[in-house]
């Protein structure tokens, strides 16, 4: 009996997976190229929902898979310079006092979910195309979505900074920037110049 | 007619999970690997957990590491009621001494399955409490530990065998489990990046390894190329491979070396090593722990 429990339990959870994996190929290809979530009934029942999630969380298998590779991107990265009076840097820092390679890896992991946030709400803000006096209920939620998004980025920037500047000598304000590496074809690229880098948004902050 | 089909299809089922005689060998080396790893990877982090993970040090404050990861509704729930009854601190000062004692626990196979469960829970707790911080390797640490739990990872080479002198058998070819789960992973993975076109011509690769603080962008296209797509038909092929038996050893050793190179060109040293873990577990004969189980299981 304990044989049959095991045999009928790791199937199920080995189905999930299936499941899991499946439909987060399905879901990213159809979001990238058609931009809308798919929805498939039967599907639905056994991919993540509420009644799915907690033995999905508890059991690890919740994950898209962050190895699957689906469009790839760039290296992003935080920086802080700090300011003084004069707006004059009195110095830099990526690491914002980590020390460990894994920290600073995940560092660079977080970098990249704020400059996914950064671009899912330049998505919704250009959905925002009617006049400023329309208040239908549904313009209004997604102008409180995005605007809620933009505060989470700069309330987030401003606090990465916020206490080490207090503690740096004549420093007045501070400067955080999310950065990232220009995707370019490597065919097209002159292979010897570094890559280009570009700043995907930035927030001047005074010392508090 | 309908049970004879039941229990036709169920027999199937089970002959999936056939032993093979290499169950009680992957089960001391997977317990003994995945809580080596974990404690290893806590260990790089510890200086810098109170960044991540604490009462009034963070980056940023907890609940805004929290408020935009999938799993806030669980943990603002759980952190209000800590909140409400006084017992933040006490959370924050035991939560990572307790997981690391409960990563012993398992590596030395004292009351492992206990021992599993606790440290699942409390490595979701802390490591989805920065959730933006997480990746690829946190979910197969939750998912290893699960396994760590559902299978009798602590019934061989163990304290516990010592203590409790359970019988040393098995039920079914655990084994399989992982087998089947790597085949699905690297089956999606391939599918996923052969349907990106970056991934065959080499510019899916470049974007992986060029940093600015190395010189991988550096590398001729034709080369990233041949990786992009090397790693596409490996991965869509590895179910295939790994099945029959004289490809396996070889599919498996492009998969290590690939996960090595993951390691050192991207500095994804803990997710890579379970990587590797998982497969040499899968796939590989540990032929100096068979002998100990043998001596065991006489």
């Amino acid at each position: 009996m304990k044989k049959k429990i095991l045999v009928l339990f790791f199937t199920g959870h080995l189905v999930l997976i299936f499941f899991q994996a499946f439909w987060a190929n399905l879901d990213s290809y159809w979001s990238f190229h058609y931009d809308e979530t798919l929805k498939i009934p039967v599907l639905s029942m056994f991919k993540q929902n509420r009644y799915t999630e907690p033995y999905y969380i508890f059991s690890g298998i919740n994950t898209g898979y962050g190895f699957y590779g689906t469009h790839t991107s760039t290296e992003k990265y935080l920086k802080i310079i700090y300011l003084d009076a004069n707006d004059k840097k009195i110095k830099s820092d990526r690491y914002f006092e980590l020390t460990g390679t894994n920290a600073i890896m995940r560092l660079e992991g977080y970098a990249s979910f704020l400059t996914n946030y950064v671009a899912e709400t330049e998505k919704l803000i250009e959905l925002d195309t009617t006049d400023v006096s329309d208040t239908s209920p549904e313009v209004v939620k997604l102008r409180k979505r995005y605007n809620y998004r933009k505060d989470y980025v700069v309330k987030t920037l401003k606090w990465l900074g916020k206490q080490k500047a207090k503690d740096i000598p004549n420093c007045t304000s501070y400067t955080v920037k999310i950065i990232t590496i220009v995707p370019e074809n490597v065919w097209n690229r002159n292979r010897n110049t570094k890559p280009n880098i570009y700043v995907v948004q930035e927030g001047t902050f005074p010392v508090q | 007619m309908l049970f004879k089909k039941v229990h036709s299809l169920y027999n199937k089922l089970e002959s999936i999970f056939e032993k093979d005689g290499k169950e009680i060998s992957f089960l001391i080396f997977f317990r003994i690997a995945v809580a080596s790893i974990a404690l290893i990877e806590i260990g790089s982090l510890y200086s810098d957990l109170p960044s991540l993970f604490s009462s009034s040090r963070t980056l940023i404050p907890q609940e805004l590491l929290y408020l935009e990861a999938g799993d806030f509704k669980y943990l603002h729930a759980f952190y209000g009621f800590l909140k409400s009854n006084e017992l933040l601190d006490i959370f924050y000062s035991i939560a990572v001494p307790t997981y690391i004692t409960a990563l012993f626990c398992i590596l030395f196979g004292l009351f492992t399955r206990f021992a599993a469960g606790i440290a699942v829970i409390l490595q979701l707790l802390i490591f989805k409490s920065f959730g933006p911080f997480n990746y690829g390797y946190d979910f197969f640490l939750t998912m290893s530990l699960f396994y760590c739990m559902a299978f009798p990872a602590g019934r061989f080479y163990s304290i516990d065998a010592k203590i409790f002198k359970r019988p040393q058998i098995v039920a079914l070819n655990y084994r399989r489990v992982i087998q089947i789960h790597l085949a699905i992973a690297y089956f999606f993975s391939g599918i996923s990046k052969g349907l990106d076109v970056g991934w065959w011509n080499g510019n899916s690769v470049w974007k992986a390894i060029a940093s600015v603080d190395n010189s991988y962008y550096a590398v001729y296209p034709l080369i990233l190329t041949v990786v992009g797509i090397g790693t596409v038909l490996l991965e869509f092929s590895y179910p295939f491979l790994v099945y029959y038996k004289k490809t396996r050893k070889y599919v498996i050793t492009g998969i290590i070396m690939m996960h090595a190179s993951i390691a050192f060109m991207m500095e994804l040293y803990a997710f890579s090593a379970m990587m590797i873990v998982w497969n040499v577990a899968a796939y590989s004969n540990i032929t100096m722990i068979n002998k100990t189980s043998d001596v065991e299981t006489a």
